[in-house]
Parts: C-alpha cells; sequence; structure tokens
C-alpha cells in the first residue's frame, strides 16, 4: 500500500513533464488595447513596447499619435543592460529586420537574466542563428529548449534546411532583410541600416514605417523628405499613412503642392491649413491632438 | 527550468538495468558508434580524468567494454559514466585502451566497431586556469576564474565577481605556470590590477600618464619580476552579415614592461612605435627575449580587414632592465598574407605556438582562426593539423614538460568556446585533440558559457577569494608609475 502512495507523486510528476510547453507568442492586440485609456505611464520604454505592437499589427504610421510619444527613444529604448530593454530591443531590431542587432540583444538579454536564460530571448538566438545558417549553434539552443520541455519541432525542421528557412512566414522575410553586403552594424546611425534593409528588401514594410516614423519622432524634416523621395510609389511605401501624410502636407510649405505629389488626400491638406488657422489666431488645436502637426507643435514650444 | 522528467530520466535507468560484471558478445556490428564526445584515436595523459562520453544509440541499452593490458571494465550506458578508479586500472596499464560500445539486440549483445584510446607517459599539469564568460557582446552578469583539477572533474573557483561587485575580471596570468605567482584584472567597479606573489595580494592602479591606458593583456617573465603587457585603445563593433559576428579591434597599442618590485612600467620606442600597433607580448623560455605581435597602424573600424600581425622579438636583460636595439620579425604577416596573435614559447624554447587568422587581433571570434607552430630552431613550420578543425581556435598554451596544449575551440557549435587538449611530440606535430572530459557529457550542450584563456596551473591558486574581494573593495590600490 505504501509503495502505491509513493508512486502517486511520482506519476503526478513524471505526467507534468511529459505536457509539452509551447513556444511563448504575443497578441499583439491585446497588448494595445492595455495602452487604450492613455492613461499608461509615459516612458521610453513602456512606449517602445506599444509602438512595437502597433508595427506588428501593421499600424505604427498610421496610428502613432493617437498616443502621447516622446522622440524616437520611444521607438527603440537606450540599452541600459537590464534584461527587459535586451527583450524589447531584440523585438524591436527582429521587427525591424535588423537581425545582427537583434541577435545581439538577445543575447545581452540572456546574459543579464536572473535566470539561466529567457526562453523568449533564446528562441529569438534560435531564430536569428536559423536567418544565418548558423545550424549548429541553433541546434544547441533548441536542445535546450526541448530539455525544458518546449515543442521546438518547427525549428528543428528548418536545421540544414535554407529552403525551409526561406519559406517560413516569419523567418523567411526576415532572412531577405540580411544585407548581402556586409556594413559594419549601426555605424551610420539605426536609420542608415534601415535604408539599406529597405533596398535589400522592398517588400519589408514594417521597416518603412519604422524608418519614417524615427524621423517624424525626431522632428528631422529633411531626412523624412529625401526618405519619402526615395521610397514613395514604391512597393515599401505605395501610399503614405496618416502620420506620413500629415508630415507630407507640412513639407508642402517648403515645397510648393508636395503633399500632392504625395498622394495626399485633400481633406487631410485642408484639416492641416485648419490646424494652421488655429495656431495663428489662438484657437484650441486640442481636435489635433493625434496628429503629427500637434506632436510637433508640442516638441518645438518645449525646447 | 529543470524538468522533472530529466531527473526521472536519470534514475530510471539505474532500477531498470545494470552493466553488473560484465556482458557477453553475440556478434558485431559493421559501424562505428555515434558518440559525444569523439574520443576515438585520441591520444590522452595518463593522468587526465576518465573520458566519459555518451552513445545516442536510437533505442535499447548499451553498453561500454573498455580493456587495456589484462584489464577489463564494463560500463553501462547509453551515458557512460566511467568511475575514476576503473578508470585509473586501465590507463596504469602503459598501454592504449580498447573501447567498445555495444548494443543489446534480440539475439543478445552485439559491439559496434571499437576505437582506440591511445594512453600517453607524458603527464599533463593537474590543473588548468580558465575564466568562464558568455561569449557575448557587452554584457555581464556573473563571472568568474575557476580552476579546474584535470585529474579528476572538480572546478572550483578561484574569484567569482559576486564578491566584487558584479564587475568583469580578465587576463589571468601565471608565472611558469605557477598558482602563487598570478595576476588578473578587474574592470568597473573595483577596477585595478591584481598580483599574487609570495602569498601578498596587491592592487594596482596602473595607467600612468604617459601609457595609452591602463595595463591589458599580459605575460610574466620567467623570472618571475617583470610582467610584460601591452597597452591598448580597444573597441568593437557588429557585423551585419559576416559568418564573424564581433570585431574587437585597437585603435592604438604598444607593449611595455612593468616591474613588479617598484611598481614601475618602462619601455622603449622599438615596442612603442606610433606607426604600428604592438600587442601581445609573450617572453623566450629563457626570458632573453621579448616576442610581441605587431602590424602597421591602420584608420579603424575602416580598414580593420588590413590590421595583420607579425610576431617580432626583441633581446630583453632583466638583470639591467634594458631591452635590445633592433626588432627582428619571427613570422612574416607579409609574406604569409595571414595575421598571427598570442605568441606562446614551449617550455623547451624550441617551438613558438600562435593563433594564425585573416586579419585583426582577436582570433577568437575568427571562424578561420587555427593554431600554427614555427620551429624556431631551424623556421620551418609546422601545421597543427591534429589540432585544428574547420572552426575558430585560440587562447592556447602549453604544459610543463612542453608534451601538451590546451586552447579554446569553437568547433562543437561555432560560438561558446571549450577546452580542447593535444598532445605535441618531439617534433611539434599535434596528436588528435580531445575535449576536456566532464563527468556528465551533456555538460556542454547545457553549458552557455565560453572558457575563455585556459592557463595551466600546477596546482590550487592559494589566495583567499574573500581576502582578495576584501582587497579589491577596500584597498585604494599603488599607482603604478612610468621610468623614463
Amino acid at each position: 500500500m505504501h509503495f502505491f502512495r509513493l508512486c502517486i507523486p511520482i506519476l503526478f510528476l513524471f505526467a507534468c513533464s511529459c505536457s509539452t510547453r509551447q513556444l511563448p507568442s504575443t497578441d499583439w492586440e491585446k497588448v494595445i488595447a492595455t495602452y487604450e485609456n492613455d492613461e499608461f505611464k509615459v516612458n521610453y520604454l513602456e512606449l517602445a513596447k506599444l509602438n512595437l505592437a502597433l508595427a506588428q499589427t501593421g499600424r505604427l504610421a498610421e496610428d502613432l499619435f493617437k498616443y502621447t510619444q516622446a522622440t524616437s527613444l520611444g521607438l527603440i529604448p537606450e540599452w541600459n543592460r537590464t534584461e527587459e530593454v535586451g527583450r524589447i530591443s531584440s523585438d524591436i531590431f527582429f521587427a525591424m529586420g535588423n537581425i545582427a542587432y537583434s541577435q545581439r540583444m538577445a543575447f545581452e538579454a540572456n546574459v543579464v537574466a536572473e535566470e539561466e536564460y529567457v526562453p523568449e530571448m533564446l528562441i529569438r538566438l534560435v531564430q536569428t542563428n536559423l536567418i544565418y545558417g548558423a545550424w549548429k549553434v541553433a541546434e544547441k539552443y533548441i536542445d535546450i529548449l526541448e530539455s525544458d520541455g518546449y515543442d521546438c519541432s518547427r525549428y528543428r525542421n528548418m536545421l540544414g534546411n535554407d529552403a525551409a528557412v526561406e519559406a517560413d512566414p516569419v523567418l523567411g522575410p526576415k532572412r531577405r532583410c540580411v544585407l548581402e553586403e556586409d556594413r559594419i552594424a549601426l555605424s551610420e546611425g539605426i536609420e542608415e541600416d534601415l535604408k539599406y534593409i529597405l533596398r535589400q528588401n522592398p517588400t519589408h514594410t514594417i521597416t518603412a514605417e519604422y524608418l519614417g516614423v524615427m524621423y517624424l519622432l525626431d522632428c528631422n524634416m529633411e531626412a523624412f523628405k529625401a526618405f519619402l523621395d526615395e521610397f514613395y510609389g514604391t512597393v515599401s511605401l505605395p501610399a503614405l499613412p496618416r502620420s506620413f501624410a500629415e508630415a507630407a502636407c507640412m513639407l508642402s510649405e517648403l515645397e510648393r503642392n508636395y503633399w500632392k505629389k504625395m498622394g495626399v488626400s485633400k481633406k487631410i491638406y485642408e484639416q492641416y491649413r485648419d490646424f494652421k488657422t488655429r495656431l495663428e489666431t489662438g484657437l484650441s488645436e486640442d481636435k489635433y491632438k493625434d496628429t503629427f502637426w500637434y506632436y510637433i507643435m508640442r516638441v518645438n514650444t518645449s525646447l | 527550468m529543470k524538468r522533472p522528467l530529466i531527473i526521472l530520466a536519470a534514475v530510471l535507468p539505474v532500477f531498470l538495468w545494470s552493466c553488473g560484471g560484465g556482458i557477453e558478445l553475440s556478434g558485431e556490428i559493421d559501424s562505428r558508434p555515434a558518440v559525444f564526445p569523439d574520443y576515438s584515436d585520441v591520444t590522452v595523459p595518463c593522468n587526465i580524468a576518465p573520458l566519459n562520453f555518451r552513445c545516442d544509440a536510437p533505442s535499447g541499452k548499451t553498453a561500454l567494454i573498455l580493456s587495456s593490458g589484462d584489464v577489463t571494465v564494463c560500463i553501462k550506458g547509453p551515458e557512460f559514466d566511467i568511475p575514476i578508479r576503473k578508470w585509473r586500472t586501465l590507463t596504469a596499464t602503459g598501454e592504449d585502451i580498447r573501447a567498445q560500445v555495444c548494443v543489446r539486440e534480440e539475439d543478445g549483445w552485439k559491439g559496434l566497431k571499437p576505437f582506440v584510446i591511445h594512453v600517453s607517459a607524458d603527464k599533463i599539469d593537474p590543473f588548468v586556469a580558465y575564466r568562464l564568460i558568455p561569449p557575448g557582446y557587452e554584457t555581464w552578469y556573473r563571472m568568474g576564474l575557476y580552476q579546474r583539477n584535470l585529474e579528476s572533474f572538480e572546478q572550483t573557483p578561484i574569484i567569482t565577481n559576486d564578491k566584487t561587485g558584479d564587475n568583469c575580471m580578465n587576463c589571468h596570468s601565471f608565472c611558469n605556470r605557477n598558482p602563487d605567482r598570478m595576476m588578473f584584472h578587474m574592470r568597473a567597479v573595483n577596477g585595478g590590477t591584481y598580483t599574487w606573489m609570495d602569498g601578498k595580494i596587491e592592487k594596482l592602479n596602473t595607467k600612468t600618464p604617459k601609457t595609452i591606458s591602463a595595463l591589458v593583456y599580459p605575460r610574466w617573465h620567467p623570472g618571475g619580476r617583470f610582467i610584460a603587457f601591452s597597452v591598448n585603445d580597444i573597441a568593437q563593433f557588429f557585423h551585419t552579415t559576416d559568418r564573424n559576428r564581433i570585431e574587437v579591434y585597437d585603435s592604438v597599442s604598444d607593449v611595455v614592461m612593468y616591474d613588479t618590485r617598484n611598481h614601475e612600467v618602462f619601455t622603449t620606442g622599438l615596442i612603442t612605435d606610433s606607426t604600428r600597433f604592438e600587442t601581445f607580448p609573450a617572453f623566450s623560455a629563457d626570458g632573453r627575449k621579448l616576442f610581441f605581435c605587431s602590424s602597421p597602424a591602420q584608420k579603424v573600424p575602416g580598414g580593420y580587414k588590413d590590421i595583420r600581425y607579425s610576431i617580432c622579438s626583441i633581446d630583453f636583460d632583466a638583470e639591467n632592465k634594458s631591452f635590445g636595439t633592433k626588432v627582428d620579425t619571427v613570422y612574416s604577416a607579409w609574406k604569409s598574407g595571414r595575421g598571427a596573435t598570442l605568441p606562446r614559447v614551449s617550455p623547451d624554447g624550441r617551438f613558438l605556438l600562435f593563433t594564425e587568422t585573416d586579419y585583426g587581433c582577436f582570433g577568437i571570434w575568427h571562424h578561420d582562426s587555427d593554431l600554427h607552430v614555427i620551429d624556431l630552431r631551424t623556421g620551418a613550420d609546422i601545421s597543427l593539423d591534429g589540432a585544428n578543425s574547420d572552426d575558430t581556435e585560440s587562447y592556447h598554451c602549453w604544459s610543463s614538460n612542453g608534451r601538451w596544449i590546451i586552447y579554446a575551440s569553437r568547433r562543437l557549435d561555432g560560438l561558446y568556446s571549450r577546452l580542447y587538449i593535444s598532445h605535441i611530440d618531439e617534433d611539434g606535430f599535434a596528436s588528435k585533440a580531445f575535449l576536456l572530459p566532464q563527468k556528465n557529457s551533456w555538460h556542454y550542450t547545457r553549458q552557455l558559457e565560453s572558457y575563455n584563456v585556459p592557463e595551466f596551473i600546477t596546482g590550487k591558486v592559494g589566495f583567499n577569494m574573500d581576502e582578495m574581494a576584501e582587497v579589491a573593495r577596500k584597498d585604494p590600490g599603488i599607482n603604478v608609475s612610468f621610468a623614463e
């Protein structure tokens, strides 16, 4: 009888151990929903999480000014050697298509973690190494995850199989972001790297969103115009999302009818004129709180 | 993180099956066993710890029969954990060990193709010191210097950074493998160079107004009084695409000599030439020559691929604290087309061992890096095929008797450095390398740290870790001066 009593906890443990853990995934809509009331504490880290969620759902350049924004540090926070910033930075670089830096930040996040590793970041190391075709080290990480019960069959099947990586809906597009010609990562700034990525993989439109938004958040209108001039009308940026259209209206102050050239609707342009009138006559601009115009005005006022 | 499955997997087979007093083979299978680590045809020192390994057999029972002379040992598998006492009876025969993995099939036990482990009478130093660190980019969390008993599996910390404010520690170096004459650096919090000599700890502040930086890459003079160092302005960047993920490079560097007696640094213009990068000093066995790496200075980071180090030497007179008046080139990067780093001279003074790499100073990050030997007596190049692989080899050093080298290699997975040991014969040729054995054959799979800068030592390091930590925290340190 005692023997059977002893067996119960052992069998329970065994049953627990046999259940396969699913790899973590993120519901981006849920993430956005947590910021909907706009009462979240505005800091760069929270903004970066929100903006990543917007980017992952294809709404970054469309919706970002619906939320309080604060410079491009709200897109990619400054690296402060913490696990949290390492994790989010790896996610953001991965979304942008900067695989080298995504891998780097995943590695850093794992190194500074209290635990042996951060599962999401070890998976990122699997993904980035598969993208680079570094099969052996990818396999090492898969071995560790599997020994801890994670189901990595999807990734194991890609080991040594370039065609499988390229056909994967997540890894395939990212592999096409790896520059054919090696460069020193970030040596000319994040924006230049994004341009190189976009030129090589024009269909990776999330890179275009991040790039344009980065210029807008830093109020770098000259660089933004150069960006529109290069990419508007291409597969990277076939039409301007809301925030880009608003910025294009402002650029019309420098180049006549620029908004028309960029395919901005008359409605948006008239809103811009109304915003300007309000600004000049001292009327409240609050109805335009969710526009780039309001953002740049606020930034200029605070300078 | 560890799952119950692992515990059960480890415990259950004990109840299910035991190798007992041996097995009888009913036939042979004409194939090689899939084992890890691969210890087939390697040469090992007679005093090395047991070569535990595992057999990745698809299913069923496995066993290992080890035989040497008239000694036969049977070990149950698939993880062959060889008891140290049984291993010693095998290595004591003075003969090679024959290893045969066996699998249990329906009609009895079958033996797979056996392999041989060559046992050398040349002993290896009993300890190796190394740093364990994630092979990462710029951050660290837990880090430490450790010593491993090569005759067993015991690893103990020399010092770990949880005692010293989670700082960075690196560049440990010993005088003639003597564990009681050691130095290392701490960086960031409690920064300084720490020496352990004659039972005394000293903390040194080594940046002087006349030198590029604090002291960096060290090598002890065999006499024990001097330590040669490079001083470097080091930077790194990340590749977007290249297989070598990281590039570490110097923008300036020189070589200087530190005198432990009066805490002075001195040098000569011949090893501090502003038109060249000089780094990685090392001494000849008799201490009369200082070897160092030297490359024409390049504009960095753009010119990083044009940095190729030659190995040069200059006379050094320890009695008079003076250098020679000319620099000789021992290995020419210009002639070979590949650079050389980390020169290490064998204890008998005959062989110069170094890392050869396409370019740059940090061969550990280059997949093309290999070990190479020059016979200083004849000038002949000796290729170390047995020691090298198609991945990185670097961070090498010689055993006291000059018959063994230990070094870091990334051959297992292309990223994590593991320690390999090769026998070097009297002509400088290397036997097939073997992976530093561990008690558990899954050790390396799970481990997320690299073995960095292995250095043989003849015993355990004698300082007390808490005492060292206290010096680090409380001692302001001795300011090193520059002697004109």
